[in-house]
């Protein structure tokens, strides 16, 4: 597990500086033909592999099957189907061990809205065993939790609101609170579900240099999101549509999928993701229309109109952050 | 160990500090109550409603006009008297137009009917809607028609006194009468006696007609037997003094005066008793073995507390758990090493916790602004306390596992409150609810709550122990069900 030390004191990193040998290590997270329907929606066929002390992004339009597979992780739903085995155990048979282990910020607020940001996190704190210092009952073990409290509130620039209510405070702090809660503990997996939506501009890129800060300190992130672009903050990353993984790699590695060793000069990230969204569409209809197609990397071109179905692309986003 | 603590320790906080962290709502479960009682106590009538009454009578019968003259001098507090009328029809007619709210129709020949051993019915017709008033009118009316009786029967009395008035001097100069014989029997004044026994038998016949005349009709209703017997003894008196002469006169002058002395000892019981006491033997005066008057504040204090205690309870637990859901904080807490056990038990010491402040709180305002007197049993009134806001807590849980929404845990505690003023003996005592509707009664912890605080704050005395024993087994039950339900909602 990380310090709190070493999770307060390290300074930015490069942005996109891998972490070092994560591929060595154990996976963190490993799936195995994942399967959780609801009617036509949910998951299925998912594999998937996130290196510990690495940044994993799951990417996918609304409704793909992202916070279906997250709840599995976290052992919320369990699978129809497959194997899934989280920091080496099931998420289904979790110990309050491995429960420790793991941080989770959910899609939504999910605490006190009438507590302050500080009181929230002392709550979230004394989850995981550590007690909510008071005026009148001062221990060390106290001490120490408000210590955490303080450092964890400065380290996500949430000291100076530390003290409004929850339902007061703006949408970028509530979304702060939420890492925060999920980082009290230390864990040495994160698990953050779409953290960064409907945020301004300038707060995702601080939090992203967070991310990147406890993934240099070995934490393992992962992280679901519908901003593609965000997929190159991320060390691995899985691109999800209709509740099937239809690629796992690199931000490198998806770039030369979409347009080979010589992707365009101007490609962003959206240009590749409606590329392998497109390309996963032909094989879909080329397999409903019985033409069996072999696609090669490097086969398609930038889409005129950049359309990726529902998620969020460039211009949406430039539009979002002009907001 | 220290963990477990922590864990529970952390929701008895959050709840707390959540909660006092909103004042105005701290205020209306402390207040609100209160001045909803105080509003009520201001409005409320503690008198019945006055009814418009017309009587409906043939015109000159003497009924009528008693009725009549009864009601204008008794002047009963809920009757407006409108006066008499033969008109049944115009009667029947206003009251169905609201402008009367009573008729009341005396019977056509009632004297004739009660000298016939027959009972006269009187007939009171109502139109309320109110089943509160309907009743008040049936009390009224049994009320008012034993007055009447009463009333006649007290006249009747008195006449019958009046007319008894000559008895006393008729006895003396008949006494006279007999001691003269007696003297001219021991004189062997044939004639005399002759002459005097022929008076003294017309003085007796006299005598029988008098009292036959004046305590008749005291005797046809009940009263006169004795009387009744007076005259027979008088009337064979005067035919044995007609029969003077031809048997043995000293005996038969001995048996005269015996009868006058009968007749005498009856004529001074009739005229020695009061009529009003006659016609009403009975009086009642109430004293109540309550140590304190049972007002209807005081009677209501207790149990606005206890339907106060389970209300906040229930909608406290509901509400926190199905929030949680439906907030995302009930992931969370699944994915933190938390088990529902040390949730449910920080929760509910957080509103104990609160509950108690607020019980203390309602307490107090019942006693200064109520003057409703202190609990008898502290430890007792603490002990209720707890357990009837356990007990709540429990509903509150097994509610929020039976909830899918906010709104639909909302509805399930109007539905309890609801249920707890019908069902408790707020609304009506206990013993007017049958079975098995009576069970309900027993499912709701506010039963007990204000059962029990009846006894300590009014009665003064500990609350029966059966009491805490039915709230714990509806804690037990309902926290047992809510533990095994909790999770099977959330999955």
């Amino acid at each position: 597990m990380v310090t709190a030390e070493a999770h307060m004191s390290s300074t930015t990193s490069q942005p996109d500086a891998p972490a070092e040998g994560p591929q060595d290590a154990e996976p963190a997270i490993v799936a195995r033909g994942l399967r959780r329907l609801y009617g036509e929606q949910g998951v299925h066929d998912l594999d998937l592999e996130v290196p510990a002390g690495s940044i994993f992004a799951l990417i996918g339009p609304s409704g793909s099957g992202k916070s279906t597979t997250v709840r599995m992780m976290l052992g919320l739903e369990t699978p129809e189907e497959g194997e899934l085995r989280v920091l080496g155990s099931d998420p289904a048979a979790f110990s309050q061990e491995d429960r420790k282990r793991i941080g989770y910020m959910p899609q939504s607020m999910a605490l006190y809205r009438d507590l302050s940001l500080r009181h929230n996190l002392h709550f979230a704190a004394s989850l995981y065993g550590m007690p909510w210092r008071g005026r009148w009952a001062r221990s060390d073990g106290g001490k120490a939790a408000r210590s955490r409290v303080k450092d964890t509130l400065a380290f996500l620039g949430l000291t100076d609101s530390q003290g409004t209510r929850l339902r007061d405070a703006s949408g970028g702090e509530q979304r702060r609170l939420g890492l925060a809660a999920a980082l009290i503990h230390e864990p040495s997996l994160l698990v953050l579900d779409e953290p960064t939506s409907g945020i301004d501009p300038m707060l995702r890129r601080e939090i992203w240099d967070r991310l990147r800060e406890l993934r240099d300190q070995g934490v393992t992130i992962f992280v679901t999101t519908q901003y593609v672009e965000e997929a190159a903050h991320c060390d691995m990353v899985a691109i999800l549509a209709n509740g099937e993984p239809i690629v796992e790699d690199t931000p490198d590695g998806l770039r030369r999928r979409a347009f080979g060793d010589d992707p365009p000069a101007e490609s962003t990230f959206d240009d590749v993701f409606v590329a392998l969204l497109r390309r996963h569409e032909d094989e879909v209809r080329g397999k409903e229309t019985g033409r069996e197609r072999v696609l090669t990397t490097g086969e398609f071109a930038i889409p005129p109109d950049g359309d990726g179905g529902s998620t969020s692309t460039g211009a949406d986003r430039e539009e979002d952050d002009r907001a | 160990m220290r963990e477990r603590l922590i864990r529970t320790g952390s929701f008895v906080r959050g709840e707390l500090v959540t909660t006092l962290r909103q004042p105005r709502l701290l205020l209306a479960l402390v207040f609100g109550p209160f001045l909803v009682l105080f509003v009520f106590g201001l409005g409320y009538e503690d008198q019945l409603p006055t009814l418009a009454t017309v009587v409906v009578g043939a015109d000159e019968d003497e009924l009528t006009e008693q009725v009549d003259d009864y009601i204008s001098r008794a002047e009963p507090a809920e009757i407006d008297y409108q006066g008499t009328t033969a008109d049944a029809d115009d009667a029947f007619r206003r009251l169905r137009n609201g402008d009367i709210d009573l008729v009341i129709v005396l019977p056509e020949g009632a004297l004739a009917s009660i000298s016939a051993s027959e009972q006269a019915v009187i007939e009171v017709h109502q139109r309320s809607l109110d089943p509160v008033t309907y009743y008040q009118v049936v009390i009224a009316a049994e009320f008012a028609i034993n007055e009447i009786n009463d009333d006649i029967l007290e006249q009747v009395l008195g006449e019958a006194q009046e007319q008894t008035e000559g008895v006393e001097e008729q006895l003396a100069i008949a006494r006279e009468e007999l001691d003269a014989i007696r003297a001219a029997l021991d004189e062997q004044d044939v004639a005399f006696v002759q002459r005097t026994a022929g008076q003294l038998a017309e003085r007796f016949t006299e005598l029988a007609t008098t009292l036959e005349s004046g305590g008749g009709f005291v005797a046809q209703l009940g009263f006169g037997g004795e009387l009744d017997d007076v005259v027979v003894t008088l009337r064979q008196g005067a035919e044995q003094l007609d029969a003077l002469t031809r048997i043995d006169a000293i005996a038969e002058l001995d048996a005269a005066a015996v009868t006058l002395a009968e007749v005498d000892e009856v004529v001074t019981f009739v005229r020695s008793i009061d009529p009003a006491v006659a016609v009403r033997p009975f009086a009642a005066d109430m004293y109540s073995a309550t140590p304190v008057a049972v007002t209807l504040d005081r009677f209501y204090a207790p149990g606005l507390i206890a339907l106060m205690l389970q209300h906040l309870g229930i909608t406290f637990a509901a509400l926190s758990l199905v929030r949680e859901r439906e907030a995302g904080t009930l992931d969370m807490l699944r994915i933190a090493p938390v088990t529902t056990g040390e949730r449910l038990a920080g929760k509910s010491l957080a509103f104990l916790l609160l509950g108690s402040l607020t019980a203390v709180a309602l307490t107090a305002l019942s006693v200064f602004a109520f003057d409703v007197p202190l609990p008898a049993d502290w430890l007792g009134y603490t002990l209720l306390v707890s357990l009837t806001l356990l007990a709540s807590l429990g509903i509150g849980y097994l509610v929020a596992s039976v909830s899918k929404t906010d709104s639909q845990a909302v509805q399930y505690c109007m539905l309890l409150l609801l249920a707890a003023i019908f069902f408790t003996g707020l609304f009506m005592p206990l013993e007017r609810i049958g079975m098995p509707v009576e069970i309900v009664s027993w499912l709701l912890p506010a039963t007990y709550g204000f059962l029990g605080l009846q006894h300590l704050m009014l009665l003064l005395q500990p609350a029966p122990s059966e009491l805490s024993l039915g709230l714990l087994a509806i804690a037990v039950v309902t926290f047992g069900s809510a533990r095994l339900l909790l999770p099977r909602r959330v999955a």
